[in-house]
């Protein structure tokens, strides 16, 4: 036999006969006998476990008096008796004593999480009427002055104004385009939100200053703007009070682009108070629900050296397949084919209702070039009028959102991912890329 | 058979209290614990009275530690009650030794981890290898190595507080 553990030295000087069993008793015996190591380390345990118990023997009540047993028993049946006049009367769930084996019932306290899990799902399943959560439908597409005006009326707790309530509203009206990619998805036509509308104009001459402000004065956060902005609201407000039912032709026209309401919604409910909701419904304003600066209402098309393609088309441009993750939607797909390599942008909608990006580009000579001179492939592009980057630019301000970045190289494509998502929960999501 | 639980009343019960003790450290807590803990032990007849008895009071000795950690505001105004109002007869120099040596020892114990005290703790309490192995999910070939380890620990940290304490004079 080897040398004994202290494990097993400890166990044979405690006489614990569940550790040693009775053949290996025997065997630590002969050993410790044989081998003078074991029995010295035997002797310097037990010196220990005296000690031990020594001090142990200090840390002790200087004197206590147990009660009579009769007494304990007595107030154990006082117990008994309380709960089952609680459990007789029903004020109280606690079981009383089985009469078969005299033992108690499992007191159901330890069910109460069953409870309240139930009480917890039973209130979501009936409010969820109520509360528009956004999260998995189909994004619906509206005007940012009926996002405005959705914000408005939640905002003074109209309660039969849910947010399904208006976007369904919304949805009832003409609705045009389809996505591409095969993947259908629902754009409010140009025209129909050109209509006139009272609120939104109302809205077009509350904030004209807002409206015509260009895209980089809104995407400032500083405070003084803002309050020059709600001072000059304010102030036409005020000439305007009265003035709502006017028509509208004479005023600034708004910019009439798509947005999201749920997504306005959800993360307007997010950040609370601190977001002004017409800031932040103009700065979506400017970008359709997949990100891409909006170049009109209904349309698809993106910037000049962007443009809407179909899979296939996607794919001859690439000379391979298009890489997308299994599973989920896409929304839409764009290339860009005017310098070289060609490079292909594809969102995909999660089931968070964010969105993944994903940019595949052929790796060649232009690409290795780019890495030798220590440029990021992200970088050389953000100048440029980059989908990916102007997605990626409003929610780095925000500050609300935060968003990974992981480029992988797959079939000689590189291929660079973005979305709101923890990094190991990206690379698992970039591990179902498929042709 | 029927557990006789006067027997095991009279034979656990001081075994119960200095366990509990160590945990509160205080010994009328200790003491009611350790006859809450029995109540409970009437009411439920488990099956194992030992390890149940035990696994029982450990439950309640850290329910008392968390409601101490709530209070512990309170009990710091009474100490400085205590400490400016002292008593008028000093206790005997045997008692204030003794006093010394348990709180150094609370230390040592303290220096333990949670586990290593609890092993400590509960063998020192009269159960057995496989009762503290089913108390604390450890396998029974574990204790010996977590006992071994745990006794160790203890003496080291209390001849360390000693060396500070002597420092400290």
């Amino acid at each position: 036999m080897s040398h004994l553990t202290d494990g097993q030295i400890h166990a044979y000087l405690d006489g614990s006969v569940e550790a040693l069993d009775g053949a290996t008793l025997v065997e630590a015996r002969s050993h410790i006998a044989d081998c003078d190591d074991c029995s010295a380390r035997l002797e310097a345990a037990r010196l220990v476990r005296d000690e031990a118990v020594s001090l142990l023997g200090t840390a002790v009540p200087s004197s206590f008096s147990p009660p009579p047993f009769e007494e304990l028993e007595r107030r154990a049946a006082r117990e008994d008796s309380d709960t089952a006049s609680e459990t007789r009367t029903g004020r109280s769930s606690v079981g009383g004593r089985n009469a078969a084996s005299g033992r108690l019932f499992r007191r159901p306290g330890s069910l109460a999480w069953a409870a309240s899990l139930t009480v917890a799902l039973t209130a979501g399943w009936l409010a969820r009427g109520t509360v528009g959560t956004g999260m998995v439908d189909r994004p619906a597409v509206v005007a940012p002055s009926e996002s405005i005006a959705l914000q408005d009326k939640q905002e003074v707790g109209t309660p039969d104004q849910s947010a399904d309530r208006v976007v369904a509203e919304l949805l009832e009206r003409p609705v045009g385009g389809e996505g591409v990619a095969g993947e259908a998805f629902s754009l409010r036509s140009a025209e129909s939100l050109s209509e006139p509308k009272e609120g939104r104009n109302a809205q077009a001459a509350r904030e004209p200053e807002f409206y015509a402000a260009t895209e980089a004065e809104l995407e400032e956060d500083g405070a003084d703007r803002w309050r020059g902005y709600r001072a000059a609201m304010d102030e036409v407000a005020t000439e305007t009070a009265g003035e709502e039912t006017a028509p509208a032709d004479d005023r600034p026209a708004p910019v009439t682009e798509e947005i999201d309401a749920r997504r306005l919604e959800m993360r307007n409910r997010e950040q609370g108070a601190e977001h002004e909701p017409q800031r932040e419904a103009a700065k979506m304003a400017r970008r359709d629900l997949a990100g891409r600066p909006s170049a009109g209402l209904g349309a698809v098309e993106g910037p000049a050296d962007w443009q809407p393609v179909r899979r296939e088309q996607a794919e001859a441009l690439l000379g391979g397949t298009l890489k997308t993750v299994e599973g989920l939607p896409v929304l839409s797909v764009y290339a860009r084919a005017a310098g070289a390599p060609p490079e292909v942008w594809t969102a995909q909608q999660l089931a968070s209702g964010h969105q993944l990006n994903l940019r595949q580009t052929p790796l060649g000579e232009d690409r290795f070039g780019d890495l030798e001179e220590g440029r990021n492939a992200n970088e050389r592009d953000e100048s440029a009028a980059d989908p990916i980057s102007e997605m990626a630019r409003p929610q780095r301000q925000q500050q609300a959102y935060y968003e990974t970045l992981e480029s992988l190289v797959l079939d000689g494509f590189l291929i660079e991912a973005r979305a709101p998502l923890s990094p190991d929960s990206l690379r698992v999501l970039l591990s179902r890329l498929r042709d | 058979m029927p557990t006789d639980w006067a027997a095991l009343y009279e034979s656990m019960y001081s075994d119960l209290v200095r366990f509990l003790y160590r945990k509160v450290w205080d010994a009328q807590r200790a003491e009611d614990l350790a006859q809450e803990t029995f109540v409970r032990a009437l009411r439920h007849d488990p099956e194992k009275p030992r390890a149940w008895v035990f696994t029982v009071a450990s439950n309640l000795a850290r329910d008392e530690a968390r409601t101490a950690m709530r209070h512990r505001g309170h009990l710091k105004l009474i100490r400085a009650e205590m400490e400016a109002d002292p008593p008028a007869s000093p206790a005997p120099s045997e008692s204030v030794e003794r006093e010394e040596r348990s709180a150094t020892v609370r230390l040592a114990l303290d220096a333990l981890s949670e586990r290593d005290r609890e092993v400590l703790l509960l063998w020192d309490g009269g159960l057995s290898y496989a009762e503290i192995a089913e108390q604390t999910g450890l396998s029974a070939g574990a204790i010996g190595t977590t006992l071994s380890r745990a006794r160790n620990r203890l003496v080291t940290a209390y001849n360390e507080q000693e060396q500070r304490n002597v420092a400290s004079d």
